[in-house]
Formats: C-alpha cells, sequence, structure tokens
C-alpha cells in the first residue's frame, strides 16, 4: 500500500511538471497551428538558463524561474519572427521542418557551447523542504517543481481566459480571419503564443533543473511526453493537457513500479496509439 | 521535376502532330539526362575518391539515397510525412543480423526476409496512423519510432542495449561479406540497389499509382471524392518505402557486421532519411539523392578533420539550413538550381 500511494505522488509529481510543459506546447499549436518539435530543445534552453544561473551567478533555481522564462519566451517569439511566419504560408512539409530545423539546431548548438557532458546543480533551498509523509518520500525540489508548475498551468489558464490579450489569443485561434476583421493583428497574436509557450516552459525547465542532470538530450524525454500529451488531450486544448500530463505521470510510475521499469515509457504511447485509434481527435479535442 | 508528366506531354504531342515527333523526342531526351549523370556520377565515385574513407563516404551516401527515395513516395509524392522511418530501417538489420547469428540464415535471404517483415509492420501500423492527418500523423509515427526503439533496447533475446555482432566469413558475394580496407565491392552492391529502387521509382510514378498518390498529397478528400481508394494507395506508398528502407537496413547490418538499437532504430536515423530528402527537394524522384549526396558530403568531412566539435557543427549548420530550407526554399537544393538557372536566364 505504501509502495503504491509512492507511485501515486510521484506519478503526479511528475505529471504537474509535464502539464506546464505540455500545456505551453499546446498552447503555440491551438493558436498558430504549428507543432513545435523542438519543444524538448526548449526544455533543455531553459535548463541550462538555469544551470549557468546557478553555477556563475549562484542563484537558487527557484529564483532562476523568471530569467528561464523569459529566455525561453523570448527563444520562442524570435523562432516565430525569423523562420516559422515565412514557413507558415508553405505546405505541411514546411511547417513540420522548420520547427523539425529548430530542434537539430539548438541540440547542436548546446553540443558545441557547452559540450555533451552532464552537469548537475547541488544544494538547492528546495532541499530542505521536502519530507516524508506516513512513509511516502516526498522530495522538495519535485514538490516545487510541481506546485510551480500547477501555479503556472494555472496562470495560463487565466491568462487565456480572463484577459484581454488571452481573450485576443483564443478568438485567433478560434478564427484568425474573424479575429483579424474585429482589428486583432493575427501576426501579433502568434508571436505572443510562441512568447506566452516558451515563457511558460521555461517555468518547469528551471525548476527541473533542480533535480535533473542538464546535458544537451535533456529535454528529449520532456519533448516526446509533450507531443503525446497534447495529442492524447487533444491539440490546443489546456484542459486536455493537464488531465493527460496527470494521467501520463501516473501512467509512468505505476506500470514503472509494477510492470517493469525499463518499459515504463513505453504504456504511455501504447495507450496514445490506442486513445488515437479510436478518438483521433484526443480526449478533449474538437475535429 | 522530370520524372513524372513528361512521357504523358510526349504520347499526346506525337499523337496530335507527326511534326510533333521532334517535340517528344526533346522530351524524352531532357529526362534521360538525369539517369546519364546519375550513372556517370554514381559508377566513377569511387574510382575517384579512391581513399577507404571516401570509399566509405560513398557507401554511407547509396543507402542513405536509398532510404531517402523509399521515404519520399510517401512523404514527398504522398504527403505523409513520416518521422518514425527509423523501425523499417531497424527491422532490416535485425531480421539479417537475427538471421545470420542464430538461424545461420544467408544475408540475402535476410535481407529479403527483412523487407518483407518492414513491409508486412508498415501494414499493421498503417491501421492506426493512416486515421491520422498532418501533424497528427507525424507524431504518431514518432511514437511507433519510439516503441521500438524502447523494446529494441531491453530486449535480451536481441542483445538488448548492446547489440549484436554478426561472425565474420571469408570473402563472398554469397555471404555478402567483403574484408577490403576498400569497399568496392559493398558500394557497387549500394550503387545497384539505389539504381534498382529508382527505376521502381519511376514505374510507380507514371503508373496510375504515381497519379493517385500526388492526388492524395494534393487534396485527400477531393482525391476520395473521385474514387480514389485513399487508405489503400496511402497504404501502398508506405508498403514501398517500409520495403526500400528495410533493404538498407538489412545491407548496413552486413556492411557494419554490427547492430545495437541507438544506431538503428533512434530518432536521429528517422532524422537523418527524412533531411536526406527535404534538403535535396522532395517534389522530385532525385531531390533525395541530390540530398544524401550533399549532406553526407558534407558531414562526413567535417566529422573526419573536426572531430566532435565536427559533429556537432554539423548539426547546428544543417539545423540552420532545414529551417532555412522550409521557410523559403521548400523544394530544396533542386528549387535552388531553378531559381538560379531561371536568374541567369532573366539576365
Amino acid at each position: 500500500m505504501e509502495a503504491f500511494a509512492q507511485t501515486v505522488v510521484s506519478g503526479l509529481l511528475l505529471g504537474a511538471v509535464l502539464a506546464l510543459i505540455a500545456v505551453g506546447l499546446t498552447l503555440i499549436f491551438g493558436v498558430v497551428d504549428i507543432v513545435n518539435f523542438a519543444h524538448g530543445e526548449f526544455v533543455m534552453v531553459g535548463m541550462y538558463v538555469a544551470f549557468f544561473s546557478w553555477s556563475l551567478a549562484g542563484i537558487d533555481p527557484l529564483l532562476a524561474v523568471p530569467l528561464s522564462a523569459l529566455a525561453v519566451g523570448l527563444l520562442g517569439a524570435l523562432a516565430y519572427a525569423t523562420f516559422v511566419r515565412k514557413a507558415m504560408r508553405g505546405t505541411l512539409l514546411s511547417q513540420i521542418f522548420v520547427t523539425f530545423g529548430l530542434l537539430i539546431f539548438l541540440r547542436g548548438a548546446a553540443q558545441a557551447l557547452f559540450t555533451s557532458n552532464f552537469r548537475g546543480i547541488q544544494g538547492t533551498v528546495l532541499t530542505d523542504l521536502g519530507g516524508s509523509i506516513g512513509g511516502v518520500a516526498v522530495p522538495g525540489p519535485q514538490l516545487a517543481a510541481a506546485v510551480v508548475s500547477l501555479l503556472g498551468t494555472g496562470a495560463i489558464g487565466l491568462f487565456v481566459w480572463k484577459t484581454r490579450a488571452g481573450k485576443a489569443l483564443m478568438a485567433t485561434s478560434q478564427d484568425r480571419e474573424a479575429a483579424a476583421m474585429l482589428g486583432i493583428d493575427p501576426h501579433r497574436m502568434f508571436a505572443l503564443a510562441w512568447f506566452v509557450g516558451g515563457l511558460a516552459t521555461g517555468v518547469a525547465a528551471a525548476l527541473v533543473a533542480a533535480y535533473q542532470p542538464v546535458h544537451p538530450n535533456a529535454g528529449i524525454a520532456y519533448g516526446l511526453m509533450a507531443f503525446v500529451i497534447v495529442a492524447l488531450g487533444g491539440f490546443g486544448s489546456i484542459g486536455g493537457a493537464l488531465i493527460a500530463a496527470l494521467l501520463v505521470g501516473l501512467i509512468q510510475n505505476i506500470a514503472g513500479f509494477y510492470l517493469a521499469a525499463e518499459y515504463k515509457e513505453l504504456w504511455v504511447f501504447l495507450l496514445f496509439l490506442t486513445v488515437i485509434l479510436i478518438r483521433p481527435q484526443g480526449l478533449l479535442g474538437r475535429r | 521535376m522530370t520524372g513524372q508528366d513528361g512521357a504523358g506531354v510526349a504520347e499526346v504531342a506525337r499523337a496530335e502532330d507527326p511534326s510533333g515527333v521532334r517535340r517528344a523526342w526533346r522530351e524524352r531526351r531532357r529526362e534521360l539526362i538525369p539517369w546519364i549523370v546519375f550513372l556517370i556520377v554514381f559508377g566513377l565515385m569511387p574510382v575517384v575518391y579512391s581513399a577507404p574513407f571516401q570509399h566509405n563516404v560513398a557507401v554511407l551516401i547509396c543507402t542513405t539515397a536509398l532510404m531517402a527515395t523509399g521515404w519520399n513516395l510517401l512523404g514527398g509524392f504522398t504527403g505523409q510525412i513520416s518521422l518514425g522511418h527509423a523501425l523499417f530501417f531497424g527491422i532490416g538489420a535485425y531480421t539479417t543480423a537475427i538471421g545470420g547469428i542464430k538461424y545461420d540464415l544467408n544475408p540475402w535471404l535476410g535481407l529479403l526476409i527483412g523487407a518483407l517483415l518492414a513491409i508486412v509492420i508498415s501494414m499493421v501500423i498503417g491501421l492506426p496512423v493512416f486515421r491520422l492527418r498532418g501533424h497528427y500523423f507525424s507524431i504518431a509515427t514518432i511514437a511507433v519510432g519510439e516503441i521500438a526503439l524502447l523494446v529494441f533496447l531491453n530486449w535480451q533475446f536481441v542483445g538488448a542495449a548492446r547489440g549484436l555482432s554478426i561472425p565474420i566469413k571469408d570473402d563472398s558475394l554469397l555471404e555478402l561479406q567483403f574484408s577490403g580496407q576498400q569497399k568496392w565491392e559493398y558500394y557497387y552492391i549500394a550503387a545497384t540497389m539505389l539504381l534498382l529502387a529508382l527505376l521502381a521509382t519511376v514505374w510507380i510514378l507514371r503508373s496510375r499509382i504515381g497519379y493517385y498518390l500526388i492526388a492524395i498529397r494534393e487534396d485527400q478528400d477531393a482525391a476520395a471524392s473521385v474514387g480514389i481508394p485513399v487508405a489503400r494507395y496511402k497504404q501502398i506508398a508506405l508498403s514501398f518505402s517500409a520495403l526500400l528502407v528495410g533493404v538498407a537496413g538489412g545491407f548496413f547490418a552486413q556492411y557494419l557486421l554490427f547492430v545495437d538499437p541507438d544506431s538503428t532504430f533512434a530518432l536521429t536515423v528517422s532524422i537523418q532519411i527524412t533531411i536526406a530528402a527535404v534538403l535535396g527537394g522532395v517534389r522530385s524522384m532525385w531531390g533525395p539523392v541530390i540530398g544524401a549526396t550533399a549532406l553526407l558530403s558534407v558531414t562526413e568531412s567535417a566529422r573526419l578533420y573536426l572531430g566532435g566539435t565536427g559533429e556537432a557543427l554539423n548539426l547546428v549548420a544543417y539545423g540552420l539550413l532545414v529551417m532555412v530550407i522550409a521557410a523559403f526554399e521548400p523544394n530544396g537544393l533542386i528549387g535552388l538550381g531553378e531559381r538560379l538557372r531561371n536568374l541567369r536566364r532573366a539576365w
């Protein structure tokens, strides 16, 4: 029973972080209609920002959150302004390969600049936050990451549903021509979506860097899970992403513990393929 | 651009007007030029570039071009962009390797069985993934590829993450093993397979299948509404590409005498295949060949002269290149070439 409780807690902690990363991805897709295949690399960039803030300036990962968020947000806006905007006018192939190229570029750049060495942040204030409740261990960094990620997901939801800019964003996502006719400049909205999507991802990335090794391929697993979560939850759906992310976190940990640890991601991919076979639009997606 | 519609034009020209015979002949000749260039370049490649390192690059160019040609029938001509083709490469490689190691199977038979297995698996996969379109399809193909990688990384029978070594035998064409420093034999086998693949591709593109595939790419719903069985023809394109990539995988296992999951099933292998096609130009059957040649000539040289940094800088360079192509010249190097030619004509 204790072991089961542990897998559930670990699963929810992981799921919360995945949720914020996936919300960043689904926001970009929902508004811009392009899948950011470099999303895992956005996570990697944020992790490096947090790592170097710590190693060069002694900034704790918790305090590096705004730095990382801003850096990844600007990276997203820059990617849109330089290449993505042009590629959007092209075929499906252009739309897929523009962010695929970005993925390769960012991974190569990280490898060239920082080598493939694993780095890690030691001694954050977050370590002291942890503890155990009734035999279930709750590590501080993971707990902080989960809590901040859930707050971040909530903040994105509030932004999108309650603020003027957020409503304009959703209007563009639903019908960009109609929104444009009401005076909402679609290109500004697309840039905003990339910025906010990057912002969300950067928040999660800085927190993940507090307990995960940082290296050029550190984002791959997060990117893959984010694609699956977004497709599973329904493209463009924030609520769907949250539910799917918690589900994915739980499956990884429960199946990983009771079935086979090395296959924990396999069950996620199989669930995804099963769901799309029955519901191609995902759990909460609209066709 | 020539491979697809030249024949039809020629036929019409000949029927309409007897003096059009000359024009028809000119069309024919224009189509033949790339084939002649191909035969000369690929026939002489190992003679001109004679160092062992260069032979190795030439073999890589042929196998990559073979895979990219297969990928392009599905990705370029049918418009279904798969990012999981490493799966078929791995199936081909492992079938040949396991057959040779555990069942003393002849490698040529291994190649054949591997290719057939790749086709069968492509049919199983086609069922769920062809329900999806556009980005959704691409993500599903990544998921399928990752499942295969995870399975082979942990499957003890096939050597798990350590991989498998194929036992060395005496040099012979029958055993598909040659131990020389120079890779003549491997090169010409790979080049012959590429030539056969290109001939098959041109046959497909000129037959009704080719027109159906392009119709599906241009507008799937319109294609379905005029009675094209969309699902079946997508499956034909996928099976053909699985066949070519599977054969390439079997050949590659035999060439290295070693297989492991990270060099066969990894996403990087899928990336390599697709980028060769995209770089060259996906609207032409020659695009993948040109793309593979350009990509590997540059990246392998950089790797040789710059070492580990070279590999990282390669990624930076071709990441940028792919973004530039996607944003500015979707028809790749072929599109760029045409643009330059038009520019010169305008002068």
